[in-house]
């Protein structure tokens, strides 16, 4: 009997190493096949995106620097706007992600900090067009009666702009941030805590000056990514900036309304204009370098997040 | 007494008292600071509040049963609901395979380190990649056919598969695969070293202890990441308005041709805004109500449902 088992066991084990090896070359192809999707998407936009330099020659210069070409508008404006969400954007969102994320690792009773941290991962489900409609209902209207009450003109402002974009952008982030600081800041050994403590140092003495410089390069991480979610927002951004073709700053001081005018960034203007492209031509092959632009600014984004996490002491 | 000795006591009275005053201010400089945690905390639960609240009393109103059954988009978002969670199931379909296969060659297989932080880098480049780029993506290479590049004899073309829920399907595929990959090698992470061991122990091979123990253990955080990864699909929008597009009509509310363009109810949200009727304010409400009400309920039962099958797979209560 046992000669007959042998070699049946031989296959089993042949068969079982046949198998092995093809989830070994199987995984490893679903890994390839993600690498490679990411590859054709810079390859794909990137071949579009250079026609504008190549087929139609428009000089970089001109292309980035010009106010009269785009629907005359020039993507100075899109581009100065969306550096100027993000800075606003983040103005709003870091101190109060940051303090939540202190908050919850260090004043919360456990049970109110895993509520709030709930709370906070729920925020990050909430999808974007809620979020650009929540502005449209209640976002607009509040700023509009605020500003129009203080300076006492009911027309001074529509509420519409980027100081209504920001406020959106930045609790879209604030989920992003809080969570990604809440790890670094339990990554923290108890040692440094209580050595502060021990020291006479106050709760708050030590999330300043101990706590928080030792986070400091988890919490920039979260800074970084929050960053690179609002440069590419769309849809909520869309329906609440105005989508007017003022250089934020530059024009709007001219009409003394900084923070409230409208104006349109990268996002917003690739959403609304790529539908009327359908033909082709050198509107649509700029609409490509933008979303390349896009493409590239969140790449190197995640490459300094990546460098600034490396540098970390505690992870 | 000497001079100098009173003198001493002096400055040193002087000092505590300035060591005191430091003290009283630090104390008083972390009352401020906590009573400002606590707002911060209250203020965003008080906002996420308000937020779902509203949402809900606005919608409320609109909700009955023709708005849920009924096909007809002046009425009702049968049409929308059913391609949301057709185009749903069709993305899970094609990023489960990708993602979760990625996901275990990344926590399981990996030896090649180069190849691992290529990987990385790309997983974290598409996760935070904008929606609106892997929408003008999908346009590009899954719903127009024209010629995108050439080099030398070979020629690019889109696939051609026009505003079509296929197309809808791979672009949300695209857009989450990132997602899934992170969320589930995560669990397949959180899985202890000592099973692995185990299991090699007992001579199985990698790929026996991967599908019959690490797999298996992980299930919990799997069926986690997959809801979560669903809730983020559920509201996508600037994606889909390059590759589904629009046109929920009575004719495809129950088909599932592949071809047929497929409106989710996150785009009709968008659509009634942008391209208002009668009472499609209305209408928009009710969308509303009904779109953070799932995504709520995902979200919310992924985290139930994990921990509930953590504890009924690792046999212990929480």
């Amino acid at each position: 009997m046992a000669s007959v088992s042998l070699p049946k066991q031989r296959t089993a084990r042949t068969s079982s190493k046949v198998w092995d090896l093809a989830g070994n070359i199987g995984v490893l192809i679903m890994g390839s096949i993600v690498v490679l999707i990411v590859a054709t998407i810079f390859i794909f936009v990137g071949s579009q995106a250079f026609q504008t330099f190549t087929v139609d020659h428009i000089s970089p210069g001109t292309f980035f620097f010009s106010k009269d070409w785009l629907y005359s508008q020039g993507t100075l404006v899109l581009t100065v706007g969306s550096i100027s969400l993000v800075v606003l954007g983040l103005l709003i969102a870091v101190p109060f992600s940051v303090g939540i994320a202190f908050f919850i690792t260090e004043l919360a009773p456990p049970w109110l900090g895993r509520i709030l941290r709930s709370i906070v991962e729920l925020f990050l489900g909430i999808p974007s067009i809620i979020f650009g409609l929540l502005g449209v209902a209640i976002v607009i209207p509040l700023i509009k009666n605020i500003i129009n009450s203080i300076t006492g003109d009911k027309y001074f402002t529509t509420g519409d702009g980027i100081f209504a974009a920001a406020f959106i952008v930045a609790f879209m982030v604030l989920p992003t941030i809080t969570t990604i600081s809440v790890d670094a800041i339990a990554a923290i050994p108890r040692e440094l805590r209580e050595g502060s403590l021990a020291l006479g140092a106050t709760r708050w003495q030590t999330i300043l000056k101990t706590l928080l410089p030792a986070s400091l390069s988890g919490i920039m991480t979260g800074v970084i990514l929050g960053a690179a979610r609002i440069i590419g927002e769309t849809i909520a951004v869309a329906l609440v900036i105005g989508g007017s073709p003022q250089i934020f700053g530059v024009d709007h001081l001219k009409s003394g309304q900084l923070f409230i005018g409208t104006t349109s960034v990268m996002t917003t203007q690739i959403f609304h204009d790529f539908p009327n492209q359908a033909k082709g031509g050198p509107i649509l092959d700029s609409l490509w370098t933008l979303s390349f632009l896009l493409l590239s600014i969140s790449a190197l984004l995640v490459f300094i997040s990546r460098a600034v996490t490396a540098r970390s002491v505690y992870k | 007494m000497s001079a100098s000795s009173i003198a001493t006591i002096k400055t040193i009275e002087a000092r505590a008292k300035i060591a005191a005053n430091r003290r009283a201010r630090a104390r008083i400089y972390d009352r401020i600071a906590t009573g400002t945690l606590w707002g911060l905390a209250g203020i965003i639960t008080i906002v996420f509040l308000y937020i779902v609240t509203y949402i809900i009393s606005k919608g409320l109103p609109f909700i009955s049963r023709d708005f849920f059954t009924s096909g007809n988009p002046a009425v009702g978002i049968a049409a929308q609901l059913f391609n949301t969670f057709y185009l749903l199931i069709l993305s899970l379909l094609i990023m489960i395979p990708v993602g979760l296969g990625a996901a275990i060659y990344t926590s399981e297989y990996a030896r090649n380190q180069r190849f691992l932080r290529v990987l990385r880098f790309a997983v974290e480049t598409l996760t935070s990649a904008p929606s609106l780029l892997i929408g003008l993506f999908g346009f590009l290479f899954f719903v127009a056919n024209i010629k995108i590049f050439s080099v030398g004899p070979i020629t690019v073309h889109g696939m051609g598969l026009q505003f079509s829920r296929i197309s809808g399907a791979l672009a949300l595929a695209v857009l989450n695969v990132p997602w899934l990959l992170r969320t589930s090698e995560d669990a397949l992470r959180a899985v202890p070293g000592s099973l692995r061991e185990a299991s090699l122990a007992a001579g199985a091979t990698k790929w026996q202890t991967t599908f019959r123990v690490v797999i298996p253990a992980a299930i919990p955080g799997l069926v986690t990441s997959i809801l979560i990864t669903s809730g983020r699909v559920i509201g996508e929008t600037a994606a889909l308005i390059f590759t589904a597009g629009a046109g929920g009509s009575v004719k495809d509310a129950f088909n599932f041709g592949l071809d047929r363009p497929g409106e989710t109810l996150a785009y009709h949200a968008y659509s009634l805004y942008s391209e208002p009727s009668t009472n499609s304010e209305g209408l928009r409400a009710g969308t509303s109500l009904v779109l953070i009400v799932l995504v709520l309920v995902i979200n919310i039962g992924a985290r139930v449902l994990g921990s509930f099958l953590n504890n009924r797979f690792a046999g212990r209560r929480a």
